[in-house]
């Protein structure tokens, strides 16, 4: 149990393990979800176009990392303060894409020596 | 207990402090790796001959390690789980199975090291510059850059895991630790998630 | 309630977990480098307008130095003065007993945060005494330049001589001090949320604690590429790779990006708690609650997400793409209009109040007078990006950044010292020298920065060592207002001595406070003792409304604690 009680200070709130509240949700079929999602990147890397490749790939990476967020780190039940902050985080990324983007890809660097 | 009972989204004025620190900093990590990744993507359009060098790269231990380091996510939340249950003896034997899952990897990422830094690739591999492959080392060092810091991280958080498994299994108490350095754990394996195809698999 | 002993000074100095001593080491440690920036802005000040003299107590300026004392003085005045002093004092200071709590939620970890920050100023005065002397590259540490010649394709090849140069030391202090803010940044977000007094909701709380809590937030997100960045930078000076080489694939304008993209959020997260101090400072003197409370957050959030949009605007000469460049003047300019609505909140604020001139609120005034009138409208000028191709690198942009910074960043922490000084350690400032020093300060800033202004448009450039090699700008009266400038920077950073001297006295000899709440505030702060005990409240109160309850009707006082029922 983790109260803490400082000269007084009742406010604190805490919440008893015992009554934690999120859920738990079957952990082993979540696993087995993720196993045959990366199955199935696998067999997807030997698809002949890169950018299909890419596409697939990169998106079956972000199903994996949303259903560990989800169930494994149980956003499902936090509060909507940690979503708005990992969206933030998702938007900051997503500006410096768009940023960079231009002065990165479309651009020639001619100093580097050709072959 | 209250495995499936699944209550509806609760105020934050109700999480615990270290859960929402840790989140916090998940989310500044994220950031970090994010700008890395960002820069490996927009890195990885412009040049073609970085496809060249991914095939260098040796898929069947990155294969490897996904799973494991997938199975030590799943391991951790078992831990978890045990933790809520109060059952200490339970907790001990999660946490070392996720541990010895993070020296599976970074013994594989080890072997991985060697292979290619005895092949010339390096951090600014000087003998891929001589043959004039400039833009290749390029690649080699966004590779040694962002598989290195995840592996420190994997080191960082393995360390949590086990200081905190070691004071719940001496005191009997702060279970609710392992769900933050839980936590901590899982952010580890999305970047991995992330990192393994872009590194491995796209040629 | 407490029952430890009262620790000497440096055992308290190295161990004290309570908010208030880390606060006050912040604030001594940043008077050190403050102190070291402003006498290095001395040194090259003295060098521009007197180029043949040796400046007293420096000695002859090479161009070497030159670029080695204007880059430190940015870097120190960026990263550890306006960060360290604005979210790192201001946070631990006001955050907890602004709330009504005890401390912040995770005590050790504000230590630890310290630390941390001593390090980086360890660190970073360390990298004067390098064996290849200071960093010269400009704070903003574009490489190749700052790689330095010993990084791409060079014969240093040792470690040692990468490791130990000032390139490498400046970057891992800066290393040291991000993790000191980003470990403060999550204990702010967690005190504020989880330890409010009961019945403060967060549309109760002061602005001043929204504010610092969003601009620890925009820190932390806008610098997790910087981060990268910066690790990057370090391999490239240390182990020759080539992230930024354009030979091999790197770019040098990647930097340039990477380091935007946190440069500019970080200028709006040193605005934010000046802002949030000022709103505090505006209402109280004025009698009235603050206008537009909603207003103000929503603009103000409104403006964080569009820093993280307008970054390039530092870059529009760099080589980026104009199309690009469009974009970003465009919300460059939209960026102003949240700004402009704060500022006429607080002059909303201000309009038909009972203003009460005291100290505190000629700081705020005059913050908010030059801030937006020069800062503030030059700012736009400066965005459109036709113009910045002009005046890009000029002494136009230093007038600029320096109207927008040192009457938020310096006025702010000002203000904010002259108004809480009391309350914190129970003693008075001397009134006298406290005018003296607003006076003199607001006098000789203007004099320093204004003639800036007509100097860029004339075409002076930054950053260049010695203008006689230019003709144009040896023409009268060009060179007078260099003088003009330097003798009144050299007046401004001697005035601080009296800030100094003040400050100093008064810590121990100052003239004990009579009056817990002699501003007549609502916030909680005021609703205690001066100096508030260990723990900060004898007992916990509860709050029922804003802290902006000013002059309402049918009452004998014009004021309303937030702890006080109606």
């Amino acid at each position: 149990m983790n109260t803490q009680q400082t000269q007084g200070l009742e406010h604190e709130i805490r919440v008893p393990l015992e009554n934690d509240y999120h859920g738990h949700p079957n952990y082993l079929k979540v696993y087995i979800i993720l196993l045959i999602l990366f199955a199935l990147t696998v067999f997807a890397s030997l698809i002949p176009n890169p950018l299909v490749v890419f596409a697939v790939v990169f998106g079956i990476s972000i199903i994996k990392g949303t259903m560990v967020l989800l169930y494994f780190m149980h956003l499902k039940w936090e509060p909507n303060l940690i979503w708005i902050m990992l969206v933030l985080a998702l938007l900051t990324l997503f500006f410096l894409l768009i940023g960079l983007y231009p002065d990165m890809v479309p651009v020639e660097n001619y100093l580097v020596p050709k072959p | 207990m209250n495995t499936g009972i699944l209550t509806t989204k609760i105020s934050w004025r109700e999480i615990p402090q270290a859960r929402l620190a840790i989140w916090a900093l998940i989310a500044g990590e994220f950031v970090i790796f994010g700008g890395l990744i960002v820069m490996y993507i927009l890195n990885r359009m412009k040049y073609e001959s970085w496809g060249e060098m991914a095939e260098h790269t040796n898929v069947i231990a990155g294969t490897v390690n996904t799973l494991v380091l997938l199975t030590s996510s799943y391991f951790v939340v078992k831990a978890h789980e045990a933790a809520v249950k109060k059952n200490a003896r339970a907790v001990k034997k999660w946490i070392w199975l996720t541990i010895m899952c993070a020296l599976i990897f970074l013994g594989i990422k080890a072997y991985e090291y060697t292979h290619e830094i005895m092949m010339g690739y390096t951090m600014s591999s000087p003998a891929l510059l001589e043959e004039g492959k400039h833009v290749e080392t390029l690649y080699w060092s966004f590779y040694y850059t962002m598989t290195g810091l995840h592996g420190l991280h994997v080191i960082a958080g393995a360390l949590a895991l086990y200081f905190v498994m070691r004071n719940v299994t001496r005191t009997g108490e702060n279970y609710h630790r392992i769900e933050v350095a839980g936590l901590y754990w899982h952010m580890v394996d999305i970047i991995w998630i992330f990192l393994f195809p872009l590194i491995y698999l796209i040629h | 309630m407490s029952t430890h002993k009262q620790h000497g000074f440096w055992h308290r100095f190295f161990f004290s977990l309570d908010h208030k001593d880390i606060g006050l080491q912040y604030m001594l440690t940043i008077f050190l480098m403050v102190s070291i920036g402003g006498f290095f802005a001395y040194v090259f000040r003295m060098h521009l307008a007197f180029p043949d003299m040796e400046v007293p107590l420096y000695g002859t300026v090479t161009p070497k130095d030159y670029n080695m004392l204007v880059t430190s003085h940015g870097l120190i005045m960026m990263m550890w003065l306006a960060l360290g002093m604005l979210l790192a004092v201001a946070g631990n200071y006001l955050i907890p007993i602004m709330i009504g709590t005890d401390d912040m939620a995770f005590p050790k970890l504000n230590k630890i945060s310290y630390w941390f920050f001593l390090a980086s100023v360890i660190v970073m005065i360390a990298s004067f005494f390098m064996p290849r002397g200071g960093l010269g590259s400009g704070w903003t540490l574009y490489p190749p330049l700052s790689v330095g010649d010993f990084g791409y394709n060079t014969p240093y090849k040792n470690f040692a001589d990468r490791f130990f140069t000032a390139n490498t030391f400046v970057l891992l202090a800066l290393a040291l001090e991000f993790t000191a803010l980003l470990m403060g940044g999550i204990n702010f977000l967690v005190t504020t949320l989880n330890k409010r007094a009961k019945g403060m909701t967060l549309m109760k709380m002061p602005m001043v604690v929204w504010m610092i809590n969003i601009a620890s937030v925009l820190f932390m997100f806008s610098v997790g590429p910087l981060v990268a960045g910066t690790f990057m930078l370090l391999l490239d000076i240390n182990i020759g790779t080539g992230f930024y080489d354009a030979y091999r694939g790197g770019d040098p304008l990647l930097w340039e990006h990477l380091f935007w993209f946190f440069g500019h959020p970080e200028v709006y997260v040193i605005l934010l708690p000046p802002l949030g101090i000022l709103a505090e400072i505006i209402s109280v003197n004025s009698r009235k609650p603050l206008f537009g409370y909603k207003f103000i957050l929503v603009l103000t959030l409104i403006a964080a997400v569009l820093s993280l949009m307008v970054w390039a605007h530092h870059q529009f000469v760099a080589g980026i793409d104009p199309r690009a460049a469009t974009v970003f003047s465009i919300f460059t300019i939209i960026i102003s209009l949240p700004f402009a609505g704060v500022i006429l909140a607080y002059i909303a604020t201000l309009w038909k109040g009972k203003l009460r001139l005291n100290l505190p609120m000629k700081w705020a005034l005059g913050a908010v007078a030059l801030f937006t009138l020069l800062g503030g409208f030059t700012g736009l000028h400066l965005g459109a990006s036709v113009f910045d191709i002009y005046a890009h690198d000029t002494s136009f942009v230093v007038a600029h950044f320096h109207y927008t910074l040192f009457p938020t960043v310096i006025f702010g922490s000002f203000a904010g010292i002259y108004y809480w000084f009391g309350k914190f350690t129970g003693r008075e400032m001397n009134k006298f020298l406290g005018n003296l020093h607003f006076w003199l300060t607001f006098i000789f800033f203007n004099g320093f920065a204004f003639p800036l202004f007509l100097l860029g448009l004339a075409g002076q450039h930054r950053r260049i060592a010695d203008y006689r090699q230019f003709d144009f700008l040896m023409e009268d009266p060009l060179p007078l207002y260099r003088i003009i400038a330097t003798v009144s920077a050299v007046i401004l950073v001697l005035t601080q001595f009296i800030f100094l001297y003040n400050f100093i006295y008064s810590l121990k000899k100052g003239k004990k406070v009579q009056d817990d709440n002699p501003w007549e505030a609502n916030t909680l702060e005021w609703q205690t003792a001066s100096p508030p005990p260990h723990g900060n409240f004898e007992t916990y109160p509860v709050v029922y409304h804003g802290p902006y309850e000013y002059n309402l009707p049918g009452r004998d006082k014009d004021y309303l604690p937030q702890n006080e029922k109606i």
